[in-house]
């Protein structure tokens, strides 16, 4: 597909909220490693913490809470959000749509225009780019979107390829007109024929919830997980970021008439930090340019991007900062965006 | 690349303890060193392997069957 460029848009403010509850990756009492794997396995991911959720938080009361610190901050009237779009692979409930709960429950008017968008790595960018569509139209003045996982819940804790990963964060942005703000320039892409590199397979309408996608068996890497928890092929995802995202970025950058120079920060998806440093040394981006969340709070999936600009508030300029946000992973889904931030309100994370 | 650049480089990559690495170096690939291995072929031969090119890798020759040895000097 082409790049999409929006005008006349921009995002006011971010906010992000983890759960209280950490688990210290060097602490984690597992048979599965030796202590010098488990040391080799940190350092090459870069997770040293994560914050989990209990099983009465879900990511929408992480997202409500961001978004209630947001909208109080901003002085944001409440009746002036026309649109809510919540972005997650870890709703409240198969059906109903958990934005039509948050409307009601962040007190936004009834009518309210709010649905959900089914996507992990790639949401936010996804997210941001319907965000701006919706702006285009006069009666759309301000959009909350709301994007975040609590993907430690989907975890085996038998399986060595992701036990260590996860984190749970939502987060909230508000976007809203602004006649003098610079374009945005976007790329969203998808490969799905790559489905199966990361799954879930069990508790769908596929392979319906049953004793037999609850039972816990070996894979074909050898580790222990049921059809209900994830299945993530590392090697395969990390061979798909390769091939499609340095070229994706670098195709983003032409379209916008930019070189690596010219962008402040870049925020990847926090896949791993091997994963996330490779990509930045192949980009030739110098370390200071792409901060990283991942050694306090894992891979946090959807919300990993605006959870790293919140985390890296101190890294944004006074002014105007030109960022390249770039999320991939699940789906095969992908999706890069060059924006300014300019007088964006970022609140510092939240926890509950 | 040359030969002598490549063994010592994949020394590294697959932090092999061996004080020597030749043709015949068992390797063991584990889903740390595989990410390192792709990285590194992708980065010195501009070549992205797919993960079931990896898995009858059991010795550094099998890795230069897969780099293509006219790639080393």
């Amino acid at each position: 597909m082409g790049h999409l460029k929006f005008e006349g848009v921009k995002i006011a403010g971010i906010s992000a909220c983890v759960p209280a509850k950490t688990i210290e990756n060097s602490q984690f009492g597992s048979s599965l490693f030796t202590e010098e794997e488990l040391k080799k396995t940190i350092d090459s991911i870069g997770v040293y913490q994560r914050h989990v959720s209990p099983s009465e938080i879900c990511t929408s009361d992480l997202c409500f809470e961001a978004a209630s610190e947001l909208l109080e901050k901003l002085s944001v009237n409440r009746e002036d959000v026309n649109a809510v779009i919540f972005v997650s692979q870890t709703p409240d409930y198969r059906l109903p749509a958990t934005a039509c709960i948050l409307q009601d429950k962040l007190g936004l008017k009834k009518g309210t225009l709010a649905f959900d968008i089914n996507l992990g790595c790639s949401g936010y960018v996804y997210g941001l780019s319907m965000a701006f569509s919706f702006l285009n139209q006069p009666a759309i003045s301000k959009v909350l979107l709301l994007v975040g996982d609590t993907s430690s819940k989907n975890v085996s804790p038998q399986d060595k390829s992701s036990n260590l990963l996860f984190g749970d964060a939502g987060s909230a942005t508000l976007i809203e007109k602004d006649s003098s703000a610079s374009p945005v320039y976007c790329s969203l892409s998808s490969d799905g024929s790559g489905a199966k590199s990361l799954i879930i397979e069990g508790g769908g309408y596929r392979l319906p919830s049953s004793e037999f996608t609850v039972k816990v068996t070996e894979g074909p890497d050898k580790n222990l997980r049921s059809k209900e928890n994830i299945f993530m092929d590392g090697p395969e995802i990390f061979n798909f970021t390769l091939r499609e995202i340095p070229k994706d970025i670098i195709g983003l950058l032409d379209a916008a008439n930019a070189t690596v120079e010219d962008i402040d920060l870049f925020f990847f998806h926090q896949a791993n930090k091997f994963m996330v440093d490779y990509l930045a040394r192949k980009l030739k981006i110098p370390a200071e340019k792409y901060p990283l969340s991942l050694s306090s709070y894992g891979n946090t999936s959807s919300a990993s991007i605006p959870l790293t600009i919140v985390d890296a508030e101190n890294k944004l300029r006074a002014g105007r900062t030109r960022l390249v946000l770039s999320g991939f992973g699940v789906g095969l889904s992908w999706g890069s965006m060059l924006l300014d931030l300019n007088d964006c309100k970022i609140l510092p994370v939240i926890t509950i | 690349m040359k030969k002598v650049d490549f063994y010592s480089d994949i020394k590294e990559v697959l932090m092999i303890e061996a004080s020597e690495v030749n043709e015949n170096t068992p390797v063991q690939l584990t889903s740390l060193t595989t990410l390192a291995v792709m990285a590194f072929i992708d980065e010195h031969f501009n070549k992205q392997v797919k993960t079931a090119d990896l898995k009858n890798i059991n010795k550094i020759s099998d890795l230069i069957g897969l780099i293509g040895p006219e790639n080393l000097q």
